[in-house]
């Protein structure tokens, strides 16, 4: 199992010690090739949650072990760098090289591997985020559209082969067509065995992408569990200042019309798959 | 430094009118050298455990931010110690001598040095940098007549020192950043270690550009342009507290004078 956390309470320094800890008393299991989506108000402690499970901050009490490693350790924190992929907020702001591919290879250099075994990690990288290596790996980064830029910028996290990776608001700040692209990517990249931690504020990409959700209030647990689980509480959810998606909340109005389409469901997929067989219950005597 | 990190709160200190606080503040730091002996360096400490007092800052707080400058204050005791040689000697090992008069004037050179660092980051905890600009502007005024750019000045100031906490915690961003990418900013040689510094350099200055381009843009859109037909919204009224300040220092300045003629 590769992420677990046991009690996990991280309290930043020098903050008001009668006010609740960024993250409260937090127990959570992520499985293997799960794809979790954390959703919670500003402020509530996703960002330091993810911070916690890169092995880039310490836990002030509670356990995190990620792929069996207790972080508690210095060393295991810094083992960690290889099997856990992080990409923060804006991750194009970090981007430094000439090139692409120079960029892209960061990490992979970083990390100790030869020139050769670097260039094949770029090659796999680059391919993975669809922009390869050939076409792009001599641009400068800086002249890229920005969601080609975001692209890049994960490839150079992808780039030291994590298992595990972890995005924080990885669509923020794109258009339409970019926050597409970026959608693909990570469920192509989820579909080949990748474990996903996704932290947004768009319940629509989080309905569609994220196998269980986890909801965040004041740094502790407020519900996890499968996105039509947890979007069934919309009333709940609206309480802590959080939507629900489109396809939920249409749900929601069929059913107050009196038509039951059986249960939540949190993508247009699965709310037209619900109401195509409602079609088919009606029978075809309706049709006509 | 200290500067760029106010912190907030209510204290006489805070109060004062900015402009007489940094003019205190930078005579008082002139005034310190006139404190040859022991009784006048305890005065000058005593002015400022006063102004310490007054400021309500935290001794914790204030001790951190001293922590970057005692490098270079050691430094200077042991050079003052070391090559300085009169009056008795101490201890000799080989040519190296430790002399009275060596020790005495290390300890006055690190006084002093101490008590400038403490004043500095005194002005910068107490000062919003809003204030610390008005501060600088009123007093650069007079010399406009000679082509000094008061306004512009205390504006850049003011600029550079509001994007100074932006830019630290953008800096600990990237850092982050790239050390979750494996980058390595603790281990290695010098020379690695400066290496290891362009992954975070880079995409710094990049940001700063950034800012600096989204600032211009926000500050033309609202028509601003000069200091020209500007009025302020605070102006500023000097009190009580501020001629009290500025009495203080005159005696002292007064004091120091004297002990001076003193043989
Ligand atoms: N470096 C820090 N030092 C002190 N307090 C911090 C720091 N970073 C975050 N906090 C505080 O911890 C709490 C949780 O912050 P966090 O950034 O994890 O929230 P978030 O859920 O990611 O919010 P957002 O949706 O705005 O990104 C907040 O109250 C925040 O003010
Ligand atoms: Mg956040």
């Amino acid at each position: 199992m590769p992420i677990v956390l046991e009690h996990v309470t991280l309290r930043y320094p020098g903050t008001d010690p009668t006010a609740h800890p960024a993250v409260d008393d937090l127990s959570l299991v992520v499985d293997d090739g799960e794809y979790l989506g954390v959703i919670g108000h500003t402020g509530s402690g996703k960002s330091t949650l993810v911070l916690l499970m890169a092995g880039l901050l310490a836990a002030t009490s509670g356990r995190v072990t990620v792929n069996g490693a207790d972080l508690a350790e210095r060393s295991a924190r810094r083992a960690l760098r290889r099997q856990v992929g992080i990409v923060f907020q804006y991750p194009e702001h970090q981007l430094f090289a000439d090139t692409v591919a120079e960029d892209v290879g960061f990490g992979p250099r970083a990390l100790g591997l030869t020139a050769r075994e670097a260039e094949r990690a770029v090659d796999d990288a680059l391919e993975r985020v669809d922009m390869e290596l050939c076409t792009y790996g001599h641009r400068s980064p800086f002249e890229l559209s920005g969601g080609q830029m975001r692209r890049v910028a994960i490839a150079g996290v992808m780039a030291t082969r994590p298992d595990i990776l972890i995005l924080d608001e990885p669509m923020a700040g794109l258009d339409p067509a970019g926050r597409a692209e970026i959608a693909a990517l990570l469920r192509r990249l989820h579909d080949r065995g990748l474990t996903v931690v996704m932290v947004s504020h768009d319940m629509d990409d989080i309905a569609s992408l994220a196998d269980r959700v986890l909801v965040l209030r004041d740094g502790g647990c407020f519900a996890h569990g499968t996105p039509a689980e947890v979007f069934a509480r919309q009333t709940e959810l609206r309480e802590i200042g959080l939507g629900v998606p489109h396809a939920a909340r249409f749900a929601a109005r069929l059913s107050a019309c009196g038509i039951d389409v059986g249960g939540t469901m949190s993508t247009p997929e699965a709310l037209a798959d619900a109401l195509a067989s409602l079609r088919t219950d009606l029978g075809p005597g309706r049709e006509a | 430094m200290a500067l760029g990190q106010y912190h907030k709160a209510d204290s006489p200190l805070h109060r004062m009118d900015p402009r007489f606080k940094i003019l205190v503040a930078v005579v008082y730091m002139l005034v310190i050298f006139l404190a040859r002996e022991l009784v006048g360096l305890s005065l000058a400490l005593v002015f400022l455990a006063g102004a310490v007092a007054a400021s309500g800052i935290p001794l914790g707080l204030l001790a951190r931010s001293l922590r970057p400058v005692i490098a270079f204050v050691v430094f200077t005791f042991i050079v003052n110690l070391v090559f300085i040689t009169s009056g008795d000697t101490l201890f000799a090992l080989g040519r190296l001598a430790i002399t009275s008069g060596g020790l005495s004037a290390a300890a006055f050179m690190t006084t002093r040095l101490f008590t400038l660092f403490v004043s500095t980051a005194l002005l910068g905890f107490t000062t919003s940098p809003v204030d610390l600009a008005d501060g600088i502007e009123g007093p650069l005024t007079p010399f406009e007549r000679f082509g000094v750019p008061a306004h512009e000045i205390s504006m850049m100031m003011s600029i550079a020192l509001r994007f100074i906490p932006i830019l630290v915690a953008e800096k600990d961003r990237i850092v982050r950043a790239q050390t979750a990418r494996g980058a390595d900013f603790e281990s290695g040689n010098p020379l690695t270690r400066m290496h290891a510094i362009i992954p975070v350099l880079t995409p710094l200055f990049l940001s700063a550009f950034r800012h600096a381009e989204d600032l211009a843009t926000a500050m033309e859109s609202r028509c601003y342009h000069g200091k020209e037909g500007r009025t302020r919204v605070k102006t500023l009224q000097p009190a009580l507290r501020d001629w009290a300040a500025v009495a203080a220092l005159a005696i002292l300045t007064s004091a120091l004078v004297v002990l001076r003629t003193v043989p």
